[in-house]
């Protein structure tokens, strides 16, 4: 009974306020996008088109383009309840269509990019907490360089060399796992090079705590304190930073996508902010905002289940 | 008697080998002997910085990355660790030594269950079989008198009261079965009363055989245990003998200034006693369901002191801040200077704002770290006032001279800090002086010098003090009148000798019985307080 | 942004990390410094004279990073490209310190209901990835070079306005604000005297690192097409323009990132040398 309220309220509290986010995020979109200039009728028609003004009208009724805005609003929003995401101006089909088949493609890719990050960052600080100064020098140096290359640059640089001049690895399209490793590591590096950074920073703190000389007068081993007790400690602010890192992927697979002329919802994107298709980004923002609060909620059960002092009632994260 | 632990001529150096760049290097700990026998308790005592926690830890081969230890003889248990590597130092550790730190809220890992922090020297060293090692857990759990063992084991350091934990954490020093115990400051985290229980435990230890070293800056715990004390000033020993003799008649200066420091002596003193200041009429205040502060009343006259001495939790710094009009009673008053104060708003309070001042526990957290103490002085005094005067008077007047004056918090002692507090908090001319804890960051000779300074204020500016400790003697010491508080109330209140030589209340009798003090005289009076007395399991408010 | 600035903020170590890497990137700012107010000193040609005879130029010769596709020498163009791509850094890190400064302070000490309301906000607005946001303002308010700065100094203002409610939230709780209150002095006169000094230290320091992400952001969304419209130079159009030729001719987009990274590398070896000597107690 105490453990399912225990679990219960703070998992029924969270998706609370996802919700909340969620509609947020909503009705910022709305907003923001409908306070863009021009005409939406010559989006839906495409340039170099005399249409009638009879022609124009109809499609303003077709896309409810004549409603008042609060009426519009209320439309998106129970669209959005009922999986209704409108339809695109661009290519005049449902908005779920046009999506349906880019998105396991960006799937694919952020996940394969976060194990890599994550493989990256835990390897890199377990190697190096606690040891002598060169790995350290050596470690830090290399995260650093990992978070100040533009990863899109050096996608590039590996596409063209490694792809098109020596033909080691498939680079564009989506063909099988192979066509996976560049675009992934590209994607995964800057946000191993912070991860890494963290995790040692934090495995460094746990170290000097005093709990660790207790463990270390109990005649634990360094990799004893190291492995049963400190890593639980640095997997903590790897889980704060989660959101930080669905963002830095979906931003990323933009960026990575182009350059490897994969399909996905980031090519997607840039298609329909050129055109100011307003359909498709409202639905691409939201995705990602949901994105970001599943992960967030996932994230903190986590923490629940990493940190029992969390579980105690009335603490907050 | 054969020797646990020799020590002879240790020595740790901490920084640079050589004259290299970078800070000079430090010799922590010069030319240190001792033994420890079995069943032998044997004291370190000394001030913060005296180098005794590095003694600890260079025992157990733990004295950092940075440090290089050397002993002419270094034996534990019969063996000579002297040489050692990496892999014999993990054989003593836990097995042969144990340490028992300080506070067990951090010195237990808090992400893991306390069966499983007990079961791991067990693990670590083969001493118990796989299947048995559960019924070890419970077995020392028990031992160390932690009421309904199999139930704790399963829960998290956060989830056990501080003494239950302390008991855990002495339970998971003692799981391998080792000869000598080390313990650092094992009780100075925790309330009186839990501390006696604790010097207990380890008392029983000590007459199971086990040798133990004790870390320790406070006489009274040294008193209460200790067999043999030794007196460590800036890293050398300066006096060893038995503890009863070394407290009667110390022989070296600074052993006499320490044992001297320590017990607190109240100079004959005639209270100015005229109006009343501060007027608290049936005060409380709570937080939800917890009630912080339940119908607390007193009254402050001018020039007079007011003790509050309770536990951590029973609400005596929500009354300073109630007092100081930082937080508004639920229900009841104060009234400062004769005039409504809690109900007012901060608008209209912030002009009387001047009459009640207040000093913090830790005054390093109480100041602005990028201020010196020329500007952090200067934030009290009124505008009209010549800044610059008014502040060299105010430095003079707690024992500073103007060669303080632009040096920020950091690069001032413990002692200068809360000097530089009571400067600022006496810049507005206050009535009141709250005092929150104010000597209880301190070491025990910087202590002294304090309270003496708030003496000579008071007599000399007839400032009404409400003094705020959890210390006994500290409260002995300055009060005119003392209230005990307990659980949000006040459940005592008479002069300071009608509490303290005639208590009526039945916890104040037990505060006083728990009381360590240092003094000849000061063998506790018997109160019971068996390990196996299970004391309240429940988790402290934070 | 600020992950990466929190993450980097930290003082250096070692000595390489000490001495000789912050006398390199100090160097390298001042160059570029050079290049933004002065690029006619350190260009050989400008930027944007087409010679086709000349195209694809290998590095050499007059041309010391070769040149490109219509024969624009590219080292010119680099440093021509100084002024847009750091104006996007600079402008956009301003924006986003300034209104993140004003959300933060306000929230960490006005009253609870604000607070509550503005963090609310701040969190659906987290919930976009920053580019998504900064392709979200670039719908609204178009493609150019002021707008890139508009859009990801839109997009950076939750993280910094969190960061700020983050500084300031315990230097309103700590014993010294408490001693000002009890010494009488104004709410105002705490925030401006005690939480504003006490969160711009931490502060500049992630701004000054936020500014190397901008930069990479703004090239980013310029490689998209949606930042400084052609011909001028701007390093993440040139990246994009030069990455067709990549395979035949290295340079065209090699230099440009090249120059991406060093500002990026610069700003955070720099701040953390300065951060390492900063004595404590006197930053955070």
């Amino acid at each position: 009974m105490s453990v399912m309220r225990r679990w219960a309220v703070p998992v029924v509290r969270r998706l609370g306020s996802g919700v909340l986010v969620l509609w947020g995020a909503a009705t910022v979109s709305f907003l923001v996008l409908h306070l863009v200039p021009g005409d939406v009728v010559d989006t839906v028609l495409g340039p170099s088109t005399a249409a009638t003004p009879e022609l124009r009208e109809r499609i303003r009724a077709d896309y409810g383009l004549g409603d008042p805005l609060p009426v519009q609003y209320l439309r998106q929003l129970a669209g959005l309840l009922t999986g209704d995401l409108g339809r695109s101006y661009q290519q005049g089909l449902p908005v779920g269509d046009v999506l349906a088949g880019q998105i396991g493609p960006t799937v694919e890719l952020a996940l394969a990019a976060t194990v890599l990050a994550l493989l990256i960052a835990f390897v890199a600080a377990v190697a190096t907490a606690g040891r002598g100064r060169a790995a350290r020098a050596v470690a830090s140096g290399l995260e650093l360089l990992a978070v100040s290359v533009p990863s899109y640059w050096l996608g590039i640089l590996a596409f063209t060399f490694l792809s098109y001049r020596f033909r080691l690895l498939p680079a564009a399209g989506d063909q099988g796992p192979a066509a996976l490793v560049l675009p992934a590591l590209t994607l995964a590096l800057p946000i191993g090079g912070v991860l890494a950074r963290v995790v040692r920073q934090e495995l460094d703190e746990a170290l000097a705590r005093p709990f660790a000389l207790t463990v270390r007068a109990r005649g634990a081993t360094e990799r004893t304190v190291l492995l049963r007790h400190t890593l639980r400690h640095a997997a903590l602010p790897v889980a704060t930073l989660s959101g930080w890192v669905v963002g830095s992927l979906l931003g990323g697979a933009v960026l990575t996508e182009t350059v490897f002329a994969r399909p996905g919802l980031g090519r997607v994107l840039v298609t329909a902010v050129t055109s100011k298709d307003i359909p498709v980004v409202t639905a691409l923002v939201l995705l990602s905002a949901a994105a970001f609060v599943v992960v967030n909620l996932l994230v903190d059960l986590a923490y629940l289940v990493i940190d029992p002092r969390l579980r105690t009632e009335g603490a907050g994260v | 008697m054969s020797a646990l632990l020799t020590v002879e001529n240790l020595d740790v150096r901490f920084g640079p080998r050589r004259g290299g760049a970078g800070a000079a290097p430090v010799h922590a700990v010069r030319d240190v002997s001792f033994s420890v026998a079995a069943g032998e308790c044997l004291a370190l005592v000394g001030e913060s910085g005296s180098g005794k926690s590095t003694v600890a830890r260079a025992l157990l081969g733990l004295a950092g990355a940075g440090a290089r230890t050397s002993a002419r003889t270094l034996r534990v248990d019969g063996r000579d660790v002297t040489g050692f590597g990496a892999r014999e130092w993990r054989s003593v550790r836990g097995r042969v030594v144990g340490l028992v730190a300080q506070d067990a809220l951090v010195s237990l890992d808090p992400l893991r269950r306390i069966g499983a922090e007990i079961a791991e020297p067990m693990r670590l060293h083969g001493t118990a079989e796989r299947s048995r090692i559960g019924a070890r857990v419970v077995e020392l759990l028990r031992r160390v008198g932690v009421p309904d063992p199999e139930a704790r084991a399963t829960q998290y350091p956060h989830e056990l009261s501080g003494g239950l934990r302390q008991r855990a954490l002495i339970a998971s020093a003692l799981a391998a079965g080792p000869r000598l115990l080390i313990a650092d400051e094992p009780t100075t985290a925790l309330d009186v009363t839990v501390q006696a229980q604790i010097l207990d435990l380890l008392a029983t230890a000590k007459e199971d055989g086990t040798g133990l070293l004790l870390i320790s800056h406070d006489l009274g715990v040294v008193a209460r245990i200790a067999d043999r004390t030794a007196v460590l000033r800036r890293g050398e020993v300066v006096e060893t003998g038995p503890t009863p003799a070394l407290l009667a008649a110390p022989r070296h200066p600074y052993s006499r200034a320490l044992v001297a420091a320590s017990v607190l002596r109240s100079p004959p003193r005639a209270p100015k006693r005229t109006g009343t200041v501060l007027e608290v009429d049936a005060v409380s205040l709570s937080y939800g369901a917890r009630t912080a502060v339940r119908e607390v009343s007193f009254t402050l006259r001018a020039g007079e002191t007011v003790g509050l001495v309770g536990e951590s939790g029973s609400g005596k710094s929500t009354v300073a801040r109630l007092a100081t009009g930082l937080l508004r009673p639920h229900s009841g008053t104060v009234r400062l200077d004769g005039e409504p104060w809690s109900e007012l708003p901060e608008r209209l309070r912030r002009p009387r704002r001047a009459r009640i001042q207040l000093i913090h526990q830790d005054p390093y957290s109480a100041f602005d770290p990028r201020f010196t103490v020329s500007r952090i002085i200067a934030e009290g005094i009124p505008r009209h006032e010549d800044r610059a005067a008014r502040t060299r008077e105010l430095l003079g007047l707690v024992g500073l001279g103007p060669e303080h004056l632009h040096r920020r918090p950091d690069q001032l002692s413990g002692g200068q800090r809360q000097r530089v507090a009571i400067a600022r908090a006496l810049a507005p001319s206050p009535g009141v002086l709250v005092c929150d804890e104010p000597v209880s960051a301190l070491d025990a000779s910087v202590r002294a010098q304090v309270l003496d300074l708030l003496d000579d204020v008071q007599q000399r500016l007839g400032t009404a003090l409400l003094f705020v400790s959890h210390d006994l003697s500290v409260i002995r010491r300055i009060s005119d009148r003392v209230l005990v508080m307990k659980d949000a109330e006040v459940v005592e209140e008479g002069t300071a000798e009608e509490v303290f030589d005639a208590p009526r209340h039945p916890y104040t009798k037990s505060l006083l019985a728990a009381a360590l003090t240092a003094g000849t005289d000061a063998a506790p009076p018997g109160v019971p307080t068996r390990p196996g007395t299970p004391p309240a399991a429940a988790a402290r408010p934070r | 942004m600020s992950v990466v600035a929190r993450t980097w903020g930290g003082p250096a170590g070692g000595r390489v990390g000490r001495r000789v890497a912050p006398a390199v990137a100090a160097a390298v700012l001042v160059l570029l410094g050079v290049a933004v107010v002065f690029p006619g000193l350190l260009a050989p040609h400008p930027p944007n004279d087409t010679d086709v005879v000349s195209a694809f130029r290998p590095p050499g010769g007059g041309h010391p990073f070769g040149t490109d596709e219509l024969g624009r020498d590219v080292l010119s163009r680099v440093v021509y490209g100084a002024r847009p791509s750091l104006a996007i850094g600079l402008g956009a890190t301003a924006l986003g310190v300034l209104a993140g400064l004003a959300i933060g302070l306000l929230a960490a000490t006005g009253p609870r209901v604000v607070d509550r309301a503005l963090m609310r906000g701040l969190d659906v607005l987290l919930a976009f990835p920053e580019l998504l946001l900064a392709l979200l303002v670039v719908t609204v308010v178009g493609s150019g070079t002021a707008n890139v700065l508009v859009a990801i100094g839109i997009a950076a203002v939750p993280t910094y306005a969190r960061l700020v409610r983050g500084q300031a939230l315990p230097v309103i709780g700590s014993p010294y604000a408490e001693a000002a209150v009890v010494l009488g002095v104004r709410r105002p006169v705490i925030v401006l005297r005690h939480v504003l000094p006490n969160v711009t230290g931490p502060l500049l320091v992630l701004a000054t690192i936020g500014t190397g992400t901008a930069v990479i952001s703004g090239s980013a969304l310029s490689f998209l097409g949606l930042g400084t419209p052609p011909p001028a130079a701007e390093w993440g159009s040139m990246l994009s323009d030069g990455r067709e030729f990549l395979a035949t001719a290295w340079w065209t987009a090699t230099f440009p990132g090249l120059a991406i990274v060093a500002v990026v590398l610069s700003v955070t070896v720099l701040v953390r040398s300065l951060r390492s000597r900063t004595p404590k107690g006197a930053g955070a």
